[in-house]
């Protein structure tokens, strides 16, 4: 009662109606209606049928590859993540504004160029993978080129959540650390990691969302071998292609699954990485 | 014009912000809403605005019923606390505003419009400089840009909401004496939200003192410094020692000593009992020693000289604190040291219960 | 002592961040290049001007070109609603509008294939009435509205939530119609955000390829946009012709970033 009285009353801001009409028809329309449809395809497949086909060898060694890769990966981009945010934030340097404008690159790059750009990069004769190869190291049609795939399409992300919470860790809370006769560990440890590490964690957990997801860099340098370099995202393309959609639907329930629960994690880190800055 | 407040409520979930309030504001008046901070005052300004509207009750703005008009249609000009000037226009286009968006039938021919910029540019003291951005303009004369553009729709009613809030104390000083004159010239019904008593009681002809969605006092400056109406009031205007105090057949004591009936102000119809009594710093005497009437000892603990008064912090036994305001050459007189004890007289009290 | 250590750390550290970067980001982008000119500048040229290729720019600047807008006016409309009004869900509605960027490309094409596909939900209708959506332009271009759809919301949400709506509020007190409010108001108040949201969505709307590749059926010269032609030219071993194409899409990444960082620049 309470309640729809709120909300029936009058509103000062005009465009209450339109707004909403505009993009709540668009957001059933767009997003909305093809989940639907995809979620009544999963579901006419019979629960028997569906544990079949998810738990199915090839498709838990599909989960298998896209999980250790993607955790490589966000491992290797937490690392060179927080050295680039670090380094753009407290440092400055020629060169500089050059780095900082490149960590977008991967954000802008078109997934299928930084796949063919990628495999000519690392295969036997690119320019890394000519040099990596008397060594020993095959990247190019192995776990390892998947990975390097999803390291790169996922580099902005610690970069970019991380950053403007340094940024905001102002330098006077440093110098009052020092002044308190902190060492500079002490100063990382004590002071600044606390402040930095939900943001921190959230940047790791949208790479490993996107790494989990990821298609286009990594299809030209998977290899694809069944069982051993290929990816869910490549198995779903695949089924498709085989005409078996029921399969397809399954699997692309489950990397749906996935993305929804990562999106929620993403979400409550977010929220808690604000909790300082909401208090003060 | 004249604004009517008739039992107007506003709330927001469950909290009252305004509570059944009704005001009559005069044609010309120039009145200011006082009150801390949550009392409602400024979400009454802004339903008088058309900016908010309320739960029930009406609004009537010079005879017409205005509780359901948009803010457009009650040629109100408002001054928003942090002035929301439009960033990406200049100070003669954010002037020019309310004229440029009116239907072309009422609009204003453009060398009117232009004539009326520059003149109002010159009333808020503010020709030449037309062509800024208000990025390149002071928090002074930011506050005249708004004030300005308020003004250029002609509108029958001013609203500010702390009209001096952002600004520091020497700016809103010149800023205050200058809007009092503006008005004078102007007269133009104005209704200003502030949470400093002293600018209220330099600049209004009127005071409206709120307190939790409520009126708790309203008068003339003057009324309202002399005579405070109730316990809040006392503790909002502040400068009052609180003492606790027993009421019993009309006659009120503190520290088991009764008080002379005309040096006590009884609140109507309180009865036998725990009370509490506000005295103000210049009703509260230190006195010479031997005089009788002194009512609590004070040992001095602080004293500041301010012009022709002195203002003394005294501790009393019970561990508190009060402070008595009296004359320079009075203070001398006494030849008080720090850490000596004397007595304190009370001259004028107000009871309230508990 | 402990000030030369300091000095050390610093310089070792913005070492190794440049030479990171150098080996993971600048080298492939140079790579881009050099083999999109392997062959010198007139078989450059030449594969660029191929009618394939020229149709898979002509398709892809199409998509862009109506996504852009489309997906403008859904997120000036979503920001609107969501950063000027309170209701019931208004918090759910913002983080489900993230959910094309959470989801694979692949299950993006998917869900359309469900939706439009010969055995999906609306499909078979749509077929009787002699639609074909599925393997054709118009799912390129759904597909694209999806996975862009965030892109402009959610640069507009935090942006119209810090600045309030004081200056709509002045607007209207003035006098201002609603249209005017937003038109002289609002408007020029978000431009620069509004126009950095189209730029992400144009770069990824050009640029997408999981859920293109799924729902266009590739026909060459006919539903190929530029990434899958990419594609294709690389599996067809045409590796020049593959990276000439992937030169066209990384200038236009280049130029986002260029536009960015001004952009950037100017709002600081």
């Amino acid at each position: 009662m309470s309640l729809s009285s709120l909300e029936r009353r009058r509103r000062v801001m005009p465009g209450f109606g339109l707004s909403m009409g505009v993009a709540l028809t668009y957001f059933a329309l767009i997003i909305l209606l093809p989940l639907v449809a995809m979620a009544i395809k999963t579901a006419s497949l019979g629960w028997e049928q569906y544990w079949k086909v998810i738990t199915a060898p090839r498709s838990l060694a599909s989960y298998r590859i896209t999980v250790t890769c993607a955790l490589a990966a966000t491992v290797l981009n937490a690392v060179v993540g927080l050295l680039f945010a670090w380094v753009l934030t407290r440092y400055r340097f020629p060169g500089r504004r050059l780095l900082d404008g490149l960590v977008d690159l991967p954000f802008a790059l078109p997934t299928a160029v930084a796949g063919v750009t990628l495999v000519t990069l690392l295969g036997p004769n690119g320019w890394f993978g000519s040099l990596l190869e008397p060594l020993g190291i095959k990247v190019a049609y192995t776990p390892l080129g998947i990975m390097a795939a999803m390291f790169f399409t996922s580099i902005p992300f610690v970069v970019r959540t991380v950053q403007p919470v340094l940024e905001d860790v102002s330098a006077d809370v440093e110098e009052a650390a020092k002044s308190l006769g902190a060492r500079p560990w002490q100063t990382f440890a004590l002071v600044i990691w606390p402040l930095i590490m939900p943001a921190f964690l959230a940047g790791a957990t949208m790479s490993f969302a996107r790494s989990l997801g990821e298609f286009g860099a990594v299809v030209f340098i998977a290899g694809n071998l069944p069982m051993q370099t290929e990816i869910t995202s490549l198995l779903i393309f695949i089924r498709l292609d085989e005409y078996s959609y029921g399969a397809a639907a399954a699997l692309a329930s489950v990397l749906l699954i996935a993305a929804f629960l990562m999106l929620f994690i993403t979400n409550s880190l977010q929220a808690w990485a604000l909790r300082y800055a909401r208090r003060s | 014009m004249s604004i009517v407040i008739d039992h107007v409520s506003r709330h927001f979930e469950t909290f009252a912000a305004v509570n059944d309030l009704s005001l009559d504001i005069a044609e010309g008046e120039l009145l200011a809403l006082l009150g801390p901070s949550g009392s409602g005052k400024t979400t009454l300004l802004r339903l008088i605005a058309g900016l908010d509207f309320p739960d029930s009750g009406r609004i009537i703005i010079d005879g017409r019923d205005a509780t359901n008009l948009p803010a457009g249609e009650r040629r109100i000009g408002f001054v928003f606390q942090h002035y929301a000037l439009f960033r990406h226009m200049t100070v003669r286009e954010n002037v020019d505003f309310g004229m440029r968006v009116m239907p072309s039938s009422r609009r204003p021919s453009r060398s009117e419009r232009r004539e009326r910029v520059e003149r109002l540019l010159g009333t808020v003291q503010l020709a030449g400089l037309g062509d800024r951005f208000p990025a390149q303009l002071s928090g002074g004369q930011r506050q005249r840009v708004a004030l300005a553009r308020a003004l250029a729709i002609r509108p029958s009613v001013l609203l500010l909401d702390e009209p001096f809030g952002a600004l520091d104390a020497a700016v809103r000083r010149d800023l205050r004496r200058w809007l009092r004159q503006l008005h004078e010239e102007l007269a133009v019904t104005t209704v200003f939200v502030t949470h400093d008593q002293e600018e209220a009681l330099e600049v209004a002809d009127r005071i409206v003192v709120m307190n939790a969605g409520r009126i708790e006092q309203s008068g003339t400056p003057t009324e309202v410094e002399a005579r405070p109406a109730t316990a809040f009031m006392h503790s909002f205007l502040g400068g009052a020692n609180r003492f606790a105090v027993e009421v019993h057949g009309g006659v009120a004591s503190v520290a088991g000593q009764p008080l002379p009936r005309d040096a006590v102000t009884l609140a109507e119809g309180i009865g036998d009992g725990a009370a509490q009594g506000f005295v103000r710093a210049h009703d509260l005497l230190p006195l010479v020693a031997g005089t009788p009437g002194a009512y609590a000892v004070g040992r001095l603990d602080h004293v500041v000289a301010h012009g022709g008064t002195v203002r003394a912090e005294f501790a009393t036994p019970d561990g508190r604190s009060v402070e008595a305001e009296i004359a320079r050459d009075e203070w001398e007189r006494l030849a008080l040291t720090r850490g000596q004890s004397i007595g304190l007289g009370i001259r004028r009290m107000a009871v309230f219960p508990e | 002592m402990r000030a030369a250590a300091d000095t050390r750390g610093r310089t070792a550290l913005i070492a190794l961040a440049l030479v990171l970067a150098g080996l993971t980001l600048l080298v492939p982008l140079v790579l881009i290049f050099v083999s999109a000119f392997a062959d010198g500048i007139g078989a450059y040229f030449g594969n660029i001007a191929a009618p394939d290729t020229r149709h898979a720019i002509f398709l892809t600047v199409l998509t862009a070109v109506i996504v852009v807008p489309v997906n403008m006016v859904f997120g000036i409309a979503t920001a609107w609603a969501v950063a000027r009004y309170e209701f019931t869900g208004r918090k759910l509605l913002i983080s489900l509008i993230e959910i094309p960027f959470s989801v694979s490309p692949i299950v993006a094409g998917t869900i359309y294939l469900f939706l439009y596909g010969q055995q999906g939900l609306l499909g078979p209708t749509l077929q009787s009435w002699g639609v074909q959506i599925m393997f054709s332009v118009p799912a390129i271009v759904l597909v694209s509205l999806f996975v862009t759809a965030p892109f402009v919301a959610r640069e507009l949400i935090p942006l119209m939530q810090a600045q309030g709506s004081e200056d709509e509020e002045a607007a209207l007190s003035l006098g201002a119609s609603p249209w005017q409010t937003f038109r002289l108001v609002t408007l020029p108040n978000i431009r620069w955000a509004l126009l950095y949201g189209a730029l992400l969505t144009n770069a990824r709307a050009m640029g997408e390829f999981g859920a293109v590749s799924v729902v266009s059926g590739a026909i060459r010269g006919q539903t190929n946009t530029l990434p899958l032609h990419i594609e294709l030219l690389y599996n067809d071993f045409n590796i020049a012709g593959a990276f000439a194409s992937a030169s066209i899409l990384a200038l236009i990444a280049l130029a986002t970033l260029g536009i960015k960082y001004v952009m950037e620049n100017r709002a600081g």
